[in-house]
């Protein structure tokens, strides 16, 4: 467990953005990735749905002539669908060098959780969701969970979108 | 040293390596026919590695510097002994560039600081450079030889071209330009006089000081031609600069249609307006047409590389054979050109292996012993149509039916009613192959069928026409380009949709036909003589029809789709009407989505979904039968 930490760390290379995090809530919960992966935070622009694809894919959307992808993060997450409202927030990133969209409830603001306050998320059970979840992060009195970016997008969708009628 | 640099130092290295192909084919073709290499070309050959060795060498590439360095010093030996030039000498030249080539590609993949990385290649520069200390010895004897009479063969030389070759034609050339003929007639032989000793003196006396001024000289002259040739030749941009215009105008050819038939103003009388609206939209065409020109380049590219080819593939085979191209000059999209280089060397290889026969059989059918491969390509239309003609024996009917029958794909009371048409088909299946044996060069499965399916992909197709014992021509037809489609707008509740005009036959009104519900999710409608399927676009995309309910079909206007004969019916809310449209690829994060092909961005900001309605109606009437 702990050289997969070193792992995550060892990557990002540029001291600046080294322990700093973009938090964002869902229901309540703060969860945190690192702001290396974030290349621009967007009000919600108008989403053009893909039919026949998983429904947390929301679909593509229009960024100054990208087409890029969005998920929903609520509904990877297996939490209920919540409309969107005046404050829900694309924040996009890139990984592995494919742009992503993320639809958030709201974004809070960049904190730095210096790695000892990083503690590796206890393994309880394999439960869809937690599998997204790599540490939590002290932060005063507050803990933020912080989530494995790259796990958004592992092979489990592709077993999802095939069980579609029609594909 | 950036890597990003070397990377692009190594596009224009493989650049001058075609250059160098194509010259040293241009060699071969004098050696055979023993004729002497003209100078020019030996320059020329001299000059591109020569280019490739100076900028190597900036790049620390060593490998890449000391085979071309062995190359250079060769064909400057030819330069001076043309007569030297035979066969092996060329062979030399084609290994070197082989390597260089290999070298090059390795350096692409695995950066390693340009070392060699394969025992052969160290063994063959060895070969090189003691083939140079060779000639270098021989010329040391004879110059020692020569050196008292040192004058009398140069002059020979002069007064021997000036009499034998050119005393008639030189009054000709006179009479229409004066001054060319004399002047290079002049460089040449104060060139030779100049250099030779020099060079020859210093190839065994201190050998840098000399080389390094012939560098100098030869950079010199280098200059002065590329500066010539980068006059007509293309700056190298971007793709990525290249697609963002793309996109722009796209958008603009979008959006103009927006602006000048705007709702608000449709209603006024505005003469004036018009008129500028028309030269708008005029200019605007223009500039599509332009900024679609710059993706385009000439299909010469990929022929040229035939060449080598044909060359390789007849040595293997002991056959004699002349390629013939025309056409090279036609342009066409980029990237459809790199996807048209491997059919083309399948199709071309098949054409020697099976097609062409040996010179002795072409002799006992009365035809010449050479035989005759002609690629040619033109632009018909919106289409570039690519055509490899052969004279060989053609195809077999009979042959090709057996082995039909035998796979079990037609029976054998049906084959005597099928036409030669129908018969040529059958090559294009899978694993058909009427080879006889296997050779290294076809004959292993991998066969027309991948062929047309690279083609296919292009949207293009594949056609072969044969007449027996006089040859086969294969038809490859692709579109002029990808990047855009003209394509039909619709809208299905939110999300907006392209159809390619190409798939589209007709647009109808649906609330006035009757629609006959087969059973859930299957309808049909009466169009001309046929019954067809109309289905909703949720249920291509695996959900319920709202055709369901009919109710709800007030209004919706019926696209009649078209693909491979088979017709489809597809309902929408709106048709906004036919426009250019940029395509766009859809992020693999959407994996396994079948019915799309691509995305594109309309001009009131909306991405709109490209439909494949090939796929929609292959995969829709499969499933549903009416």
């Amino acid at each position: 467990m702990s050289q997969q930490l070193k792992s995550w760390d060892m990557s990002s290379d540029e001291d600046t953005m080294k322990d700093l995090y973009l938090c964002f809530s869902l229901e309540n919960r703060d969860y945190a990735f690192e702001v290396r992966h974030l290349t621009e935070i967007l009000a919600l622009p108008a989403i053009t749905t893909i039919p026949g694809t998983a429904p947390f894919l929301k679909g593509v959307i229009n960024i100054r002539g990208k087409i890029i992808p969005v998920m929903d993060v609520r509904m990877r997450f297996d939490m209920p669908f919540k409309p969107y409202h005046e404050r829900t927030c694309v924040l996009l990133v890139e990984l592995d060098g494919l742009p992503l969209g993320l639809i958030v409830d709201t974004v809070n603001d960049v904190l730095r959780i210096p790695s000892e306050n990083i503690d590796l998320a206890p393994k309880i059970g394999e439960s869809k969701s937690s599998r997204f979840i790599y540490a939590t992060g002290r932060v005063g009195d507050s803990v933020k969970i912080l989530i494995n970016l790259q796990r958004l997008l592992t092979e489990e969708e592709t077993v999802l979108i095939k069980d579609i009628p029609g594909n | 040293m950036e890597r990003d640099d070397v990377l692009e130092y190594l596009l224009e290295a493989r650049e001058t390596l075609e250059n160098i192909e194509k010259d040293l084919l241009q060699f071969e073709k004098s050696t055979l026919d023993g004729s002497l290499v003209e100078r020019d070309l030996l320059d020329t050959l001299f000059r591109h590695f020569h280019t490739i060795k100076g900028s190597s060498g900036f790049f620390g590439l060593s490998a890449i510097v000391k085979m071309a360095h062995a190359a250079e010093n060769l064909l400057d030996y030819l330069r001076n002994n043309p007569e030297a030039q035979d066969e092996d000498t060329l062979e030399l030249l084609i290994t070197a560039l082989d390597h260089l080539n290999e070298l090059v590609e390795h350096e692409e993949s695995f950066p390693s600081g340009g070392d060699f990385f394969k025992e052969e290649q160290t063994q063959f520069l060895k070969k090189l450079n003691e083939k140079n200390d060779l000639i270098r010895l021989k010329q040391i004897q004879t110059m020692e030889f020569a050196e008292s009479k040192q004058e009398e063969p140069e002059f020979g030389l002069f007064s021997e071209t000036k009499l034998s070759e050119n005393s008639n034609e030189e009054f000709g050339l006179f009479l229409e330009s004066p001054k060319p003929n004399p002047k290079e007639e002049f460089g040449l032989f104060t060139n030779d006089s100049k250099q030779t000793p020099t060079e020859e003196f210093g190839l065994f006396a201190k050998k840098e000081e000399t080389l390094g001024k012939e560098s100098l000289q030869k950079t010199e002259e280098i200059l002065k031609t590329e500066k010539k040739s980068i006059i007509k030749k293309d700056i190298r941009i971007d793709t990525d600069k290249l697609d963002s215009l793309l996109d722009i105008v796209g958008e603009i050819v979008i959006t103009e249609p927006m602006v000048t038939d705007h709702p608000d103003i449709t209603k006024l009388k505005l003469e004036n307006f018009q008129k500028t609206a028309l030269q708008l939209k005029k200019l605007i065409r223009n500039l599509q047409e332009i900024t679609l020109s710059l993706r385009m380049v000439p299909i010469a590219g990929i022929f040229t590389r035939m060449e080598r080819l044909v060359r390789d593939t007849a040595k293997k085979t002991g056959k004699q054979v002349l390629l013939s191209i025309s056409g090279e000059d036609t342009e066409i999209d980029k990237s459809i050109i790199e996807e048209m280089y491997d059919p083309l060397v399948h199709i071309i290889r098949n054409a020697i292996d099976h097609g062409l026969e040996t010179p002795q059989e072409r002799k006992e059918a009365g035809k010449q012993p050479q035989g005759t491969i002609q690629l040619t390509a033109n632009q018909s239309g919106k289409e570039v149509w690519i055509e490899v003609r052969d004279d060989g024996k053609g195809l077999s009917r009979e042959k090709i039916l057996n082995k039909a029958v035998s796979l079990g794909l037609i029976h054998q009371s049906e084959t005597e009613n099928l036409e030669d048409k129908d018969v040529w088909e059958f090559l294009f299946h899978p694993g058909f192959s009427t080879a006889n044996k296997v050779t290294d060069l076809s004959g292993r499965g991998v066969g027309l069928d991948v062929v047309r399916k690279n083609v296919t992909t292009l949207k293009g197709f594949v056609d072969v026409f044969s007449n027996y014992g006089y040859g086969t021509t294969f038809l490859i037809r692709v579109p002029l380009t990808l990047a855009i489609i003209e394509g039909l707008v619709v809208r299905k509740s939110d999300t907006y949709f392209i159809l390619p005009s190409i798939d589209v036959k007709e647009s109808m009104y649906l609330s006035n036909e009757p629609i006959n519900e087969l059973y859930k999710n299957n309808h049909s409608i009466q169009y001309r003589t046929n019954q067809i399927s109309i289905v909703d676009i949720n249920l291509l995309f695996g959900k319920d029809s709202e055709l369901n309910d009919q109710r709800s079909l007030k209004e919706k206007y019926l696209i009649v789709t078209e693909s491979h004969e088979k017709q489809m019916g597809i309902v929408f809310d709106e048709i906004l009407g036919n426009q250019s449209i940029v395509i766009k690829p859809i992020s693999p994060i959407f994996k396994n989505i079948n019915g799309l092909a691509g995305c594109t961005i309309l001009g009131n900001g909306h991405a709109g979904l490209i439909l494949d309605v090939r796929k929609l109606i292959s995969n829709h009437l499969s499933s549903v039968t009416i």
